[in-house]
């Protein structure tokens, strides 16, 4: 009896003393955190000796191998460690749900990309998965707070604080098709104005005809980049303007919109007839591999200035754009909010927005994160002009360490990529300012209060959307039936919310 | 000196206790403080202020579980799934086991029982590849081999939800069923050679030999095998519905189960609680099927009753 009993204390104790440390933990947490907050100010110039070097770890959206990826690290290190007493760990290729998984578990990660179609800022600021820069920003990157329109970091802002630095990159971009040069050439396919769904569908065709194993439309990653026309998704495509390009600032059902339904229609059409890849939903290989085998002609694309370089270089095949009817250049806040952010994971948030500083401002850093290793990745084409190619034997298929700079704070102070026009970032400054701002630019949809809805919904959409837009399914009954399915899950009471918040933010912007 | 009786008892079974302790207290580390975590499901969770921090929020996270279909859904994907792997599982590996019991060369039996082992042991992404190498809608060996040659249009397989019940049950039993063959299969050759000689004598024919002798002495293996996979009846077998189908959005209504669910509200939609809240779910449904199947074996067949 006095055994169990004493079993029973045991077990009470045990049971005390892991909650208590789980307490523990997260108070030892404030206080580093604290702690850090004393030691790091004022020594943003101050060389920080060895023994405090904090490890900031940086999850990155372009591919390398790991060897690659840990050679850039060090060699951004050398610059980073005297400079601000930061080391660089680098992990590369990090989809959306590496990245949840990893801002949900606590796992070692500093900085970050957030890309408005794989991560809401606004759920994610919410939740205090990642943290207000406002403060940071003023102490350790003034020049960064200074450099960024005050147009633009409205685009991050949530509830009043800034919580993400918008990459330099498109702010606005245009949508269109993209495809194979020789090819469209070859077949006399005229790409100098732009396309309806009806020259599309005739030019498709041509190119099926003379090449009848090839699919003249391929998917990307098993889904379709989308909207093929100017559309602004607020966010997310739960609730969107149909057409940014107009005045109208009605929210609607962007599944039980025309548009979609007649895109949807000619995919499916095109799917049916061979003309689209069969089963793309299904399919892995992003469109680049597909251009590259010669299996695939085209895809819908987004465009925006220096594209057709971009494109060319990331192929290994001469690529041009044509701009869809209805997809003339246009800016909407996800263009723009695309942001490096600093996690709650940080145990450092200050060294992390000193390492984003330089990152921002830092030539040197910036194109080692960019383009990776002189040598390997890439060799000067001409130095006087800052113009870099591939080393000899290196391409876009093989480096062991992909360039997206747009993916990255700020390419524009990085290095040229031969065949880019010298003056690339120019004309994309133009681009951005010529582009058409959608009457919600800089609006950023706050979901916490309709979580219920966005979580069913979204289940709803992952569901339907990807064989949709890649003609798999029929639009004649999955579309009815996926709004049915919508309406069930709550879309009504998004869009009204939607609404009702963006009706709130116009009248605050008159 | 009954004070003493006790602790005399105590002696004699301390040895007993310690040797308990490395099980408990691994059942305790894995499977006890990670309730803890149960409590997210009430929450509005917050990474700044923590698990036992956040703000509650009561049932609020269930809502959208009962909001769509979607839990009516994933319970019953679960649940008929699982009850038909569990029958056919079961008479599939039996019938097995009898037929092996009655090859004569020894070799060969060694094969048969290798073979049929083989499927258990590969990784469920290389099995997913396997079937993607059968299914794959330009290339695939039933598209392009089978169907084509006799003049039928291919099946676009991933975006077709209506066969996909007969290829999960079928990969999974293909996978599974030489596993638990192998455990009749052990029974089996322990039944005493002189049943089998009796019953000869008294006339039995070969199915009479299997059905009296065979299956009576497998029965306790059965109920047993039977009532450890019921108790597992709401977990389902992760790879199978997540990777086999290759995640593809078309299949869902027939492929998500609750741990396929959970899995992709942690990572593709972000949200802690609420995919808390359907782990709870599962737990609490998984708890009454245990305990009512545990109750029928009890009603049928006692001492096979696990509590």
């Amino acid at each position: 009896m006095k055994m169990k009993k004493l079993l029973a204390t045991g077990f009470a104790t045990a049971m005390a003393v892991t909650t208590l440390a789980g307490c523990g933990s997260a108070a030892d947490n404030n206080a580093s955190q604290s702690a850090g907050t004393d030691s790091a100010a004022g020594s943003t110039q101050v060389a920080a000796s060895n023994d405090d070097v904090t490890t900031i770890t940086i999850y990155a959206y372009n591919n390398s191998t790991t060897e690659a990826a840990e050679k850039v690290a060090a060699a951004v290190s050398e610059i980073t460690e005297p400079a601000i007493g930061v080391k660089v760990n680098l992990l590369t290729g990090v989809s959306s749900e590496q990245l949840n998984l990893a801002l949900a578990s606590g796992e070692d990660l500093d900085l970050f990309f957030a890309m408005p179609w794989q991560v809401s800022m606004s759920t994610m600021a919410a939740t205090n998965q990642i943290i207000a820069l406002d403060d940071l920003l003023a102490e350790y990157a003034p020049d960064v707070l200074s450099g960024i329109s005050e147009d633009d970091w409205r685009c991050s802002t949530v509830s009043g604080s800034i919580y993400g630095v918008p990459m330099n990159k498109d702010k606005a971009q245009g949508r269109g098709f993209e495809m194979v040069k020789s090819i469209a050439d070859e077949l006399g396919i005229d790409y100098s104005t732009p396309w309806t769904y009806e020259d599309l569908d005739a030019n498709l065709r041509k190119v099926k005809e003379a090449y009848p194993d090839m699919y003249p439309l391929v998917p990307n990653g098993g889904t379709m980049i989308y909207p093929a026309w100017a559309c602004d998704v607020l966010s997310d495509d739960l609730g969107v303007l149909e057409n940014a390009l107009s005045d109208s600032t009605q929210v609607v059902n962007f599944y039980d919109t025309d548009s979609f339904k007649e895109y949807c229609k000619w995919v499916y059409q095109w799917a049916q007839e061979g003309l689209m890849m069969p089963d793309a939903v299904n399919t892995t290989e992003g469109y680049q591999e597909f251009f590259n085998s010669g299996v695939g002609f085209g895809t819908f694309t987004s465009f925006k200035a220096g594209f057709e370089a971009e494109e060319t270089r990331k192929c290994g095949k001469d690529i041009v754009v044509v701009q869809m009817e209805n997809g003339a250049p246009h800016s909407t806040t996800s263009m723009v909010n695309a942001s490096w952010c600093i996690a709650n994971n940080s145990k450092n948030p200050e060294k992390a927005m000193q390492m984003l500083n330089l990152m921002y401002t830092n030539p040197e850093v910036s194109n080692l994160l960019v383009n990776g290793i002189e040598g390997d990745n890439w060799v000067f084409a001409d130095e006087s002009k800052g113009v870099i190619t591939y080393p000899e034997g290196v391409d876009s298929s093989n480096t062991s360490y992909s360039s997206v700079g747009w993916a990255w704070p700020n390419e524009q102070i990085t290095y040229v990529w031969e065949g880019d026009e010298p003056d690339v970032w120019e004309q994309l400054g133009e681009f951005n300012k010529n582009a058409q701002s959608s009457p919600a630019k800089g609006f950023v949809w706050d979901n916490s209060g309709v979580l219920n809805e966005v979580t069913a919904c979204n289940n709803v959409v992952e569901k339907y959307r990807a064989g949709l837009l890649t003609g798999c399914l029929d639009p004649e009954t999955a579309i009815p039936q996926m709004n049915q399915e919508l309406e069930a899950a709550g879309i009504n009471t998004i869009i009204e919310a939607k609404q009702a918040q963006l009706d709130a933010w116009l009248a605050e912007q008159n | 000196m009954n004070k003493k009786s006790t602790f005399v008892k105590w002696r004699r079974y301390l040895p007993l206790y310690l040797m308990l302790i490395p099980g408990v207290v691994y059942i305790f580390i894995n499977n006890y403080i990670p309730m803890a975590g149960l409590i997210m499901a009430f929450e509005k969770y917050d990474y700044k202020l923590g698990m036992f921090k956040s703000p509650k929020i009561g049932l609020d996270n269930f809502t959208y579980l009962f909001a769509t279909k979607d839990a009516l859904n994933i319970t019953r994907n679960t649940l008929l799934y699982n009850a038909v792997f569990i029958i056919l599982g079961n008479i599939l590996a039996i019938t097995v086991a009898v037929l092996l019991n009655d090859v004569r060369s020894k070799t060969k039996k060694k094969i048969y029982q290798t073979l049929i082992l083989i499927p258990y042991l590969i990784s469920t992404v290389i099995v997913s590849y396997i079937v993607y190498g059968f299914l794959n809608t330009q290339n695939g060996f039933i598209n392009n081999s089978i169907l084509e040659p006799l003049g039928k249009n291919g099946i676009a397989w991933y975006s077709q939800p209506k066969y996909w019940p007969f290829i999960i049950t079928f990969v999974y039993l293909w996978k599974n069923f030489g596993y638990s063959s192998i455990i009749y299969f052990a029974t089996v050759v322990g039944i005493d050679k002189t049943y089998y000689e009796a019953a000869v004598i008294d006339g039995a024919t070969r199915w009479q030999q299997v059905r009296y002798v065979t299956l009576s002495s497998l029965k306790p293996t059965i109920i047993t095998l039977v009532l450890m996979s019921i108790g597992r009846i709401f977990y389902s077998d992760f790879g199978l519905f997540y990777q086999v189908p290759m995640n593809s959005g078309a299949l869902i209504d027939v492929t998500n189960t609750i741990d396929t669910y959970v899995y992709r509200g942690l990572t593709t939609l972000n949200n802690v609680g609420m995919s808390a809240a359907a782990g709870f779910y599962q737990s609490i449904v998984g708890f009454i099927l245990v305990l009512t199947a545990n109750m029928i074996v009890r009603k049928v067949s006692r001492e096979n009753a696990l509590f």
